[in-house]
């Protein structure tokens, strides 16, 4: 099979290259209109991916979610190491979700489809899609406090579950007995092998169209030019060595924070991401998977450096070293199930400051933890009966940057593509009730260039009890800052605020029992911030208080900044700008 | 395909006698070869297994002579749960399927079941199939057994009817799928091919009785056997006087609320059909002790087993009694509810209300409940350089059984579910796994006092002295810390039984029978105490004489028969085990406590 990059003329090449990627958002399409699983369908927790015949990862879906780059390059090879290429047949599809070879964690369920043209294999597609439930201890499958993979539901090695067309009831049979809700896990199931043949579909008529030999050699040269333009990239940062570390608020079963660090080694067109130093395994379920610190690492990359199309020939103008058994290379059995909300986030996190050391123009302080919130029990009222697992979460503020502030509350980047669930949506399927949601006054990591706010949110269970679990992190550590920013605001999670039962939850809890009538405060972080502080300009801090983004307090406890109220009810403020001048050099000076 | 004539009329009494005695070798064949071939230790050496052979349409024709009691309701329901998910139309020559599923057909998913449909001739004959208990089939807790589970998710894999072999051809993907979710997963691929092995067994010693005797006296003695079972239970039955008898039972705690849990049994005899009626019995309980409708199809054949006039057990008994029951009690699990720890717990009641009950029916058959059993299972890695894995060490400890009107309860034996198992020799335990057997004695005034007392309980003490191990934690299961086994006829309960650490010492703390991973440091020790077996008759009416020979027997001591008995003894010589009843003294204190 001739597939010589060389000689694919550029238009078509393009033209190629936008119909791949309009392909994975086709896949993603598939997913998310047909997945039964609320996270997918709304949340979409997914991503889609193509692949040449050798599994080398050629393009990715424009809305899939950030965390799954590093997965869905290592899932193929993976698949073709386990099933063998010879064994591969045309209708076969395959399934895996092993985190310790190709994964995150066990919710995440990657389908794959073999795709043949005139008897050759030429191509994969896949699915990759986060199930409310795999089974395990908590309802939801994610276990901060597991000691193994044995607590966090079930780990699927490479299986074809379609062969030659033909599913394999008994794997279904095994699978939907051991994960909750089986009826909504088939649903996700079909979806994604739709999602996969439909791709399928749309290569073949691309080949159908240019021709195999065309569309292969697309495939090598898309990989060839992210390649370039990855090099391109180092090659204008300044050589040099950066450090930078990022901490994990505790291992549960010991309390201790774990610290990751990176040591970057940027040499004429190459990076070298050294994870070498970082602290070993946690005893708790926070350990990060080899895929899942492969995505920190592209996701930082993807966040600080020029646009490029995140696919295998990206790879090859970096290397990662990191240490097996490691917190940042987990091996079995150790808990992986809440790994990414705090080691890869953490991995992120000391990418993206060792990236922005390196290019000062594109740094930005780290963006606010993820909470992942599940509320499960059953729903007693009438029209309901059964059971329930409401799977949702709330965002942080994201990091200043060189010339503009954080957004407000926004996914971090390694879910940027996720949504909220809408509230009114949880409200119509789930026993709870939305009571507030505002922005966090002074929530911000203080800087030149400040984070964006955290999120108050307050849910109300006026129906019934039933069980909280929750994972996040930087309830001790907050977002980073860079350049003298500050640290984003602290991440809380409380039961009956407030009130004499007033209840610290933290971030960590597994299966709390909560019953009819609580209310559950959860504050999320603000963003790290950019530069230092009593840099900002005295103006855009003055326009923080009229929105009510900062008190006057704060303005001149953090920003040195001295405004006067002087009619509220219409917005009216005022800097005193000499005696802003005399605070800043005061505080200068101390 | 010719017509199946399964009426034994032209089947001779001496050729039925001699296949039926077949198949039962044949099933022995089979525990036999799961036992010299699986690879968990509960099974080779605790032969925690049943086998069975089955009729054409599912219907249990004979087991094993050494299997494990608690099995015959699980192997019952089985093989019909399998046809039912495969359709009888799907099944195959070379098919071999496997089953856990406790709410439909097991106890509790550690329990693994392998069926094996048997052709002859094109037609399907019958069926042979395996059952064993694998040492880890996932979950929270290392060996699978979680007290503490809400659900069965967090108890290990569950197994729905599939078809492993199809055609002869292996579902490899089930294996790796089941293997990689299970741990010491190369030890359970052992017991799989055990497994295997021992069905194939039974298909090929099927042929041959078929090649000797056609198929006709085969398929028609299948039916035969079941028959006469049936008549042998409705002769039991027949001879008991008709009547309404009820029992009862408790489990210690649900743990999750502190409170015992009671199973409520109203039996009815009338002429040659008895009902058990457990439509009485608690709601379903939060942690992991739920009954299944197996297990309790198990507990009540096991009682009429120790009580009843022997009859081989087979479909053919079922017919002669209806077990009531509502779904979702303690005693018929619905999912999602946890099942892990049943067997020790409410089915172990379920048998201990029916041989009560069925106790009072038939005095001279009646017996004492015998102690729980008391498992534990202490994970973690062996570092040591010989060895330099995790390890898995399962064992239990018996307690004693219950006294009964001619005879006093035998010493530290398992009790009716757990009759064919044997204690996992602390030699072996303490070659394969870091542990050390300090200790292991008879409890003296430990059995349930009566006319003829309870046999008497366990001390064992087991202590984990090695440096070299690291991760390890101690799980335990049990019942009847706070309600000993029942006695009958004014017999009394055994002693209770104590599962604690470090006794003796300052750092003694009670561990309970429901405790998951605690952990355990280097040094500390594990006592299991087990239950006396329940009492047989009044206490002051136990034989002088014989309560003499527990003292000199170191038994009993001279308070505890006191106290116990009434009986007064005076130590002449300890030493060279003289003793002498006061006479006078132990009438007027019989007299004084009859009054009392």
């Amino acid at each position: 099979m001739a597939a010589a990059g060389s000689n694919i003329d550029p238009i078509t090449l393009e033209v190629l290259r936008s119909a791949f990627a309009a392909t994975c958002n086709e896949m993603a399409l598939v997913v998310g209109k047909t997945a039964y699983s609320p996270p997918i369908n709304e949340g979409r927790d997914l991503a889609t991916g193509i692949y040449d015949r050798h599994g080398a990862l050629v393009s990715q879906g424009e809305f899939d979610l950030p965390a799954f780059v590093g997965l869905t390059h290592l899932t193929v090879p993976e698949v073709i190491r386990s099933i063998g290429l010879e064994n591969m047949q045309p209708d076969d599809i395959y399934m895996i979700n092993d985190p310790y070879v190709a994964s995150t964690h066990n919710n995440d369920i990657h389908f794959i489809k073999p795709i043949f043209h005139d008897g050759s294999l030429i191509a994969f597609t896949s699915s990759t899609a986060h199930w409310s439930d795999v089974g395990g201890v908590s309802p939801g499958s994610l276990n901060p406090r597991a000691r193994s993979h044995f607590e966090e539901g079930m780990r699927i090695p490479a299986l074809t579950i379609y062969k030659q067309n033909i599913l394999d009831m008994d794997i279904v049979g095994i699978l939907l007995a051991n994960m909750r809700q089986g009826w909504e896990r088939l649903g996700d199931l079909q979806a994604q092998v739709a999602a996969v043949r439909g791709g399928e579909r749309r290569i073949l008529a691309l080949v159908a169209k240019h021709g195999n030999a065309t569309v292969l050699a697309a495939m090598e040269e898309i990989q060839n030019y992210s390649e370039r333009l990855a090099r391109a990239a180092f090659r204008a940062l300044p050589d040099g060595v950066y450090y930078a570390e990022d901490s994990v608020d505790q291992d549960l079963w010991t309390g201790e924070p774990k610290t990751v660090r990176l040591t970057l080694t940027i040499e004429d067109d190459h990076a070298t991401f050294d994870f070498l130093e970082t602290d070993g395994a946690a005893e708790s379920g926070i350990n990060c998977t080899i895929a899942g610190t492969t995505s920190g690492v592209f996701i930082a990359m993807g966040s600080i450096l020029p646009p490029m199309p995140m696919n295998a020939g990206v790879m090859r103008a970096i290397e990662i070293k990191a240490k097996r058994g490691s917190i940042v290379w987990a091996q079995p059995p150790s808990g992986i199930s809440a790994m990414a909300i705090t080691t890869m986030e953490c991995v992120m996190g000391s990418v993206t400051l060792a990236l922005g050391q390196a290019a000062p123009t594109r740094g930005v302080g780290l963006a606010g933890a993820l909470l992942n919130i599940t509320y499960a029990g059953t729903d007693e009222r009438p029209e309901f009966d059964a059971p329930f697992i409401n799977y949702t979460w709330g965002f942080g503020g994201m990091g200043g940057a060189y010339d503009h502030d954080g957004a407000n509350y926004s996914a971090a980047p390694y879910a940027s593509s996720a949504m909220n669930i809408p509230c009114e949506l949880q409200e119509r399927r789930y026993p709870v009730l939305y009571r507030r949601c505002d922005l966090t006054q002074n929530s911000e990591g203080p800087g030149t260039f400040r984070g964006g706010l955290g999120l108050s949110q307050q849910i109300a269970f006026p129906f019934q009890g039933g069980t909280l679990s929750n994972i996040g992190n930087r309830e001790r550590f907050g977002p980073s800052g860079i350049f003298g920013g500050g640290t984003g605001g602290f991440a809380r999670l409380i039961l009956a605020e407030g009130t004499e039962n007033e209840q610290n939850l933290g971030t960590f809890a597994v299966n709390a029992p909560v019953q009819r009538c609580d209310v559950m405060t959860f504050v999320s972080n603000g963003g790290g911030g950019y530069g230092d502080p009593l840099e900002r300009d005295p103006a855009r801090v003055l326009a923080d208080v009229v929105d009510e983004y900062a008190t006057i307090e704060h303005a001149r406890a953090i920003y040195g900044v001295v405004i006067k109220e002087i009619d509220r009810r219409r917005l009216l403020f005022e800097v005193d700008e000499a005696a802003t001048a005399e605070l800043r050099a005061a505080i200068r000076a101390s | 395909m010719a017509a199946i004539d399964e009426t034994a009329a032209g089947v001779d009494p001496i050729t039925v006698e001699v296949l039926r005695s077949a198949f039962t070798a044949i099933c022995n064949e089979m525990a036999l070869t799961v036992a010299k071939t699986a690879y968990s230790t509960p099974v080779n050496e605790g032969h925690d297994f049943a086998t069975g052979l089955y009729d054409r349409h599912g219907n249990l024709v004979a087991q094993g002579e050494f299997d494990l009691p608690a099995f015959v309701g699980l192997t019952l329901l089985t093989v019909p749960e399998v046809m039912r998910a495969i359709g009888p139309e799907n099944i195959q020559p070379e098919d071999v399927y496997m089953i856990n599923d406790p709410y439909v057909a097991t106890t509790h998913c550690n329990d693994i079941h392998f069926v094996k449909p048997i052709f002859h001739d094109g037609a399907l004959v019958g069926f042979s199939s395996s059952t064993a208990h694998w040492s880890d089939v996932g979950g929270v807790a290392p060996g699978s057994l979680n007290t503490a589970a809400r659900s069965h998710y967090e108890e290990g894999m569950r197994i729905p009817g599939i078809t492993l072999y199809k055609r002869g051809q292996l579902n490899q993907d089930v294996v790796s799928l089941l293997l990689v979710n299970m741990r010491q997963s190369w030890e359970r691929l052992g017991d799989l091919n055990a497994q295997v092995a021992a069905i194939k067994v039974g298909d090929q010693r099927i042929q041959g009785l078929i090649e000797k005797h056609g198929q006709a006296a085969v398929l028609a003695t299948m039916s035969e056997v079941q028959d006469h079972s049936e008549r042998l239970a409705r002769a039991s039955f027949r001879s008991l006087p008709d009547g309404v008898y009820e029992a009862e039972d408790k489990v210690d705690q649900d743990q999750y609320t502190g409170e015992p849990k009671t199973i409520r049994l109203k039996l009815t005899i009338e002429d040659d059909h008895a009902i058990f009626d457990y439509t009485e019995s608690d709601g379903p309980a939060e942690s992991g002790i739920n009954g299944t409708i197996a297990g309790t199809t198990s507990g009540v054949f096991i009682a009429m087993a120790s009580i009843l006039p022997p009859m081989p057990m087979n479909a053919g008994v079922m017919r002669a009694i209806e077990i009531k029951a509502r779904q979702g009690s303690i005693v018929w699990a619905k999912p999602p509810v946890a099942v892990s720890v049943m067997t020790i717990t409410v089915m172990d009641c379920v048998i201990g209300s029916a041989t009560l009950a069925l106790g009072h029916t038939l005095p001279e058959r009646a017996v004492g409940m015998a102690g729980s059993i008391l498992n534990s299972t202490y994970a973690g890695d062996d570092n040591r350089p010989t060895f330099d894995a995790p390890f898995i060490n399962y064992t239990w400890a018996f307690g004693g059984m219950g006294g009964t009107q001619t005879h006093d309860g035998p010493n530290c034996t398992a009790p009716p579910f757990g009759a064919s198992g044997s204690t996992i020799p602390s030699e072996l335990q303490e070659r394969r796994y870091p542990v050390l057997y300090n200790r292991c004695n008879l409890l003296p005034d430990s059995g349930g006092p009566g006319t003829f007392r309870g046999g008497l309980a366990l001390n064992t003490i087991m202590e984990f002295p090695f440096e070299q191990v690291s991760g390890t934690g101690l799980s335990t299961l049990g019942n009847r810390e706070k309600f000993g086994p029942p006695g009958i006829f004014g017999g009394s309960p055994g002693q209770v039984a104590r599962l604690s650490l470090n006794d003796g010492t300052e750092n003694e703390r009670h561990l309970g029978t429901t405790s998951t991973n605690a952990p355990v440091q280097r040094g500390e020790m594990l006592t299991f105490r087990t239950n006396g077996g329940g009492g047989y008759g009044d206490p002051l009416e136990r034989d002088p004489q014989l309560v003499l020979e527990d003292l000199k027997d170191g038994y009993a001591t001279i308070a505890g028969v006191r106290e116990q008995y009434g009986v007064v003894v005076k130590a002449i010589d300890p030493r060279t085990l003289r003793y002498e009843i006061d006479a006078d003294a132990t009438e007027a204190l019989r007299a004084a406590r009859s009054e009392a």
